[in-house]
């Protein structure tokens, strides 16, 4: 026989036993001990509603058992010690008049070092299991689904609800965290349901998600339900609801002892397990379909129709008094005190097209009544609510536990009414009671009764608000659907790979870091020729009748004088003047302009460029060719000899002079070729259609192959930068940068009558420069790491943004932020006992001869 | 059985004034999606259709800008009974009622539009991304024949 483990010891199931129906099977009574006093509790409800049977399974903590089918797991009880059997914590119940309610609030707070030992106290010993470190998440997929109606549990209203809307041609997703029907013991309900679901079976245009919880019901309307695997994130048009009712909770003293079952729950047992809640058992309160089945099963039953004023005994039930002072000896005690609707969906959807139907409008009606109410449902037709959610209300309970999620007594509510906590919702939140893992399923009715009776006659109670999840769910479930990852590759990212590229993430772009060795490939730049994959920037055309205007009012630089054929470095500020992207501005033909902005820049950038267009007015179109072009950037002091030999166009420097572009063609492929120089040395930005990507980079490579050609990668590239003083955003810059402060005032044209942080950068022009961006050079062979703090005279100073040796100068050269000390910025600074001089930038090439060569 | 492949497309982009883009005459061989007031996406799996519509959308307003993108978006088409199914599964956007349909958002989990025809729906991604909405069909349809 299959089994599962239980603290070490093998327990045998049976097929369609659940983790609780076979625990119960061999013996096991106590399923948990309580969240605060550590008092034993056992099976109780068996639907999932109460937190009594919470386990620990194969790790995870937080399981209901009740409605977890038996697999072979490993579970373990939670918040016991030594064992939940024999619990030594459970003293904590004989200091129970230590622990008010609120007590966090009021003990322990003098003096003042006294609460946080006492935090950590409470934390060990209160809750419900704990968070394996040692357990991965899963990485759950999300499924989108779009049904004309939606039904929320597969009782008879649901199912009803879905053949109606089934008939209707409509299509319908239905829910159910059980197999539907089979969790229930035979009877007239469960035959209706098997009928009714036989209809469904195999119809168009129906979906069945058994073992599905529904989270909640958002806006839209969007209905998240947990799946066995996945999450289905449904967006219905319509919703109905149909989850129920749950039997209503006792409250006496001792109603928490173990033994004490909600009807259904001893009903189910029997019913659907073939076990019995007890050899002598009491059932309490009004006839039901539950009694019938206990009685059925050959459950010995004693019925009493009377209150209960007390069960007794030590850890289980061993006897109950009634309300005319009569004992009953007995081993357990079946509660039928009516149906609360289970109804924390329709309570979290107003205003939404989602309407209840059966059990949660009119707990305790029939089946008939529960299909005819389906029915409608599915139409849109909500039922007129009946039945009082506060059937079987009665005279203040003398004791007992309210909530039994938190562990909150019938003297907790009344303490804290005293208190001055005088409505529904500061109740719950003072002695947390409907915040545990039931979500007032059980507790609730109770907590508007507390405030009903003290309150007076005439106070209308409204019920506390719902809200998801409506059970407990899994973080891994709130997050499916966003662990896939969105790799952007380029046109060349297999001929990387092929090159034996060691791949990075640049934003959400795939780049090559390195081929293999990037000091070569750093030599290959400075001293011969290299290519680069640059395809990842952003790269945006820009059109229409405003164009130019508008560029002129977002760049901080001038932009209307620059000639068709010439580029510009441009900063991209925002509103207070803090660099938010650069790139090129490069004038077209034709009043068009092309702009580039950095690789992970170019979304944020279009979304910053269409605000303003909108915010402007002005008639401008964007085109993001970021996609359709891509872009290699030739460079070293023999760039000029490796084009010549793939193009028929001149590339001097009367042809395409440094800062200009033009259209040539490279290899056959249509190239705008940029004359810029982000790494130092003489360079031609190929920009062309992606398709040819490959085309141009293979002709360049053997093109290139005489002249010692290497592509270089991300790693080289950052070396480079850093000697010529280029700033990488985001790397080099903080939220608040100005260009003033990274040193690039000059891109900034203050003269201009206005550009996007103007005004800003006006104000602050008036303050002095307590910050920039600096270069420090460091001698020996040992470059202190980026992120470094900075300090001057022993005081800290800054830290640093970039940093690397550099082989063609022979120190480290690095950039980074430096603060004044005083009136002065510091000469002299130390990054991690390593002495380093504050100089001027850039530490290569300072006249750029080698990029205008 | 469901069917994945890389189809061929001219992808032009028109930006001009909306009242031009209003009165764009309908194209035997080209869909033509309305991606915001001032833009129009043509799709167009057989001819060219960059010239003629140029011509027309820069007569009526010069300042419009009309580019050809094909180089720019990857056209994945899904045929089959489950192509609509597969297409709900992967996306918040309802399938359009219209034939042929139009929508665009988040499909897949990335910015894309799709096409929807009788038989099949045309997802358009950039290029960029073209390998991700493959792996997304996959990770909804196991079944799915990928021809790329």
């Amino acid at each position: 026989m299959a089994s599962l483990e239980l603290e070490g010891r093998s327990i045998p199931f049976e097929e369609g036993d659940s983790i609780a129906s076979a625990l119960y099977r061999a013996g096991v009574r106590t399923f948990s001990r309580s969240f605060k006093y550590h008092r034993p509790r056992g099976l109780y409800c068996l639907t999932g509603d109460c937190p009594n049977c919470l386990v620990t399974v194969d790790g995870e903590p937080g399981i209901r058992a009740c409605v977890t089918p038996a697999e072979g797991q490993r579970v373990a009880r939670e918040n016991a010690w030594p064992s939940a059997d024999r619990d030594l914590m459970s003293a904590i119940w004989l200091a129970r008049r230590l622990l008010p309610v609120g007590f966090y609030y009021k003990t322990l707070r003098r003096p003042e070092a006294a609460w946080p030992l006492a935090e950590r106290f409470v934390r060990r010993i209160a809750g419900i299991g704990r968070v394996s470190l040692a357990l991965s998440p899963s990485h759950r997929e999300a499924r989108h689904h779009h049904p004309d109606v939606f039904v929320a549990g597969g009782g008879v209203a649901g199912l009803a609800a879905a053949a109606a809307a089934l008939n209707a041609g409509e299509t319908v997703l239905l829910a159910d965290e059980n197999p539907i029907g089979r969790m229930l013991p035979a009877g007239l309900t469960r035959a209706r349901i098997e009928s009714l679901l036989e209809s469904l079976r195999n119809r168009d245009g129906a979906t069945l998600l058994e073992r599905a919880q529904v989270v909640g019901i958002y806006e839209g309307p969007l209905v998240p339900v947990c799946g066995e695997d996945m999450l289905h994130v449904v967006h219905p048009r319509r919703v109905v609801v149909a989850t129920g009712a749950v039997e209503r909770h006792g409250v006496f003293p001792g109603n928490d002892l173990v033994g004490v079952w909600l009807a259904r729950g001893a009903a189910r047992l029997a019913g659907v397990h073939g076990l019995s809640p007890g050899r002598k058992v009491v059932l309490a309160g009004r006839p039901s379909e539950s009694g019938d089945v206990l009685r059925a099963a050959g459950v010995d039953l004693t019925a009493v129709d009377e209150g209960i004023i007390e069960a007794t005994g030590r850890g289980r039930v061993q006897s109950i008094i009634l309300e005319s002072g009569r004992r009953i000896l007995c081993d357990a005690l079946v509660l039928a005190l009516g149906l609360v609707p289970r109804d924390g969906l329709v309570r979290q959807a107003v205003g939404l097209p989602v309407v209840g139907a059966g059990d949660v409008v009119a707990p305790g009606c029939s089946l008939d009544e529960a299909e005819e109410m389906g029915r409608a449902a599915a139409l849109g037709v909500s039922s007129r609510a009946r039945g009082s959610r506060r059937a079987g209300a009665s005279a203040t309970p003398q004791g007992g536990f309210v909530c039994l999620c938190e562990d909150v007594e019938v003297r907790d509510l009344e303490d804290a009414w005293e208190e001055g906590f005088r409505s529904t919702e500061l109740l719950k939140r003072y002695t947390t009671a409907t915040m545990g893992p039931c979500q007032g399923a059980l507790c609730e009715p109770h907590l508007r009764e507390c405030v009903g009776r003290r309150a007076g006659e005439g106070h209308v109670v409204a019920p506390t608000t719902a809200r998801p999840p409506a059970r407990p769910i899994r973080l891994e479930d709130a997050a499916a659907g966003v662990h896939f990852v969105v790799e952007q590759r380029t046109a060349l990212h297999e001929r990387h790979l092929a090159l034996g590229a060691v791949m990075e993430w640049v934003g959400s772009w795939k780049r090559p870091q390195t081929y293999g060795d990037p000091t070569a490939e750093y030599w290959a730049v400075r001293r011969g020729v290299s290519i680069m994959d640059v395809s990842t920037l952003g790269k945006f055309l820009i059109g229409g009748r405003d164009a130019g205007e508008f560029l002129e009012r977002l760049y901080p630089c001038h932009v209307r004088d620059i000639p068709a054929g010439r580029l510009r470095y441009g900063l991209l500020l925002n509103e207070a003047g803090f660099v938010l992207d650069d790139g090129l501005i490069c004038a077209l033909a034709g009043g068009r302009y092309y702009l580039t902005f950095t690789s992970g820049g170019a979304e944020h950038a279009e979304a910053w460029l269409r605000d303003w267009i909108d915010s402007w007015g002005f008639e401008v179109h964007v085109l993001n060719q970021t996609h359709a072009l891509g872009a290699i950037n030739v460079a070293g002091p023999r760039a000029r000899e490796l084009i010549a030999a793939v193009s028929g166009d001149r590339v001097d420097n009367e042809a395409l002079p440094y800062l200009g572009l033009s259209a040539i063609e490279v290899a056959g492929v249509s190239c705008q070729a940029l004359r810029i120089g982000f790494v130092g040395e003489l360079g031609y930005e190929l920009h062309h259609p992606r398709t040819q990507s490959v085309r141009l980079w293979d002709a360049l490579l053997e093109a290139g192959a005489g002249l010692g050609i290497l592509p270089h990668g991300l790693e080289a590239l950052r070396l480079l930068r850093i000697e010529k003083g280029h700033i990488i955003v985001g790397q080099d810059t903080d939220f608040d940068s100005t260009p003033a402060k990274l040193g690039l005032g000059w891109a900034a044209r203050l003269e201009k009558t206005d550009f996007v942080g103007r005004r800003a950068l006006e104000r602050v022009s008036a303050l002095p420069l307590t910050q920039k961006l600096v270069g420090v050079r460091f001698e020996g062979d040992v470059t202190p790491s980026e992120g470094t703090p900075l300090t001057a005279d022993g005081l800290h100073v800054g830290h640093l943004t970039s940093s690397r040796f550099s082989p063609a100068l022979g120190y480290g050269v690095a950039l980074g932020w430096l603060r004044s000390s005083g009136a002065a910025f510091p000469e002299h600074v130390t990054a991690g006992g390593i002495g380093g001089e504050v100089v001027s930038l850039p530490f290569y090439d300072p006249s750029g001869a080698r990029l205008r060569a | 059985v469901l069917e994945l492949a890389l189809t061929e497309a001219e992808i032009v982009r028109c930006f001009a004034r909306p009242d031009v883009l209003d009165g764009l005459p309908p194209l035997a061989n080209a869909y033509a999606c309305r991606i915001a007031r001032d833009e129009v996406m043509l799709v167009a799996p057989g001819d060219s259709v960059r010239e003629h519509v140029s011509t027309f959308v820069q007569s009526a307003d010069p300042a419009a800008l009309v580019a050809e993108q094909s180089d720019g978006w990857a056209m994945w088409t899904l045929v089959g009974e489950e192509a609509a199914g597969v297409f709900e599964n992967l996306s918040a956007i309802p399938v359009p009622s219209e034939r042929p349909g139009f929508a665009q958002g988040e499909i897949g989990g990335v910015p894309a539009r799709a096409i929807v025809l009788d038989d099949r729906i045309h997802l358009l991604v950039v290029s960029s991304l073209a390998h991700h909405i493959r792996d997304r069909v996959r990770a909804v349809c196991a079944d799915v024949v990928v021809q790329a």
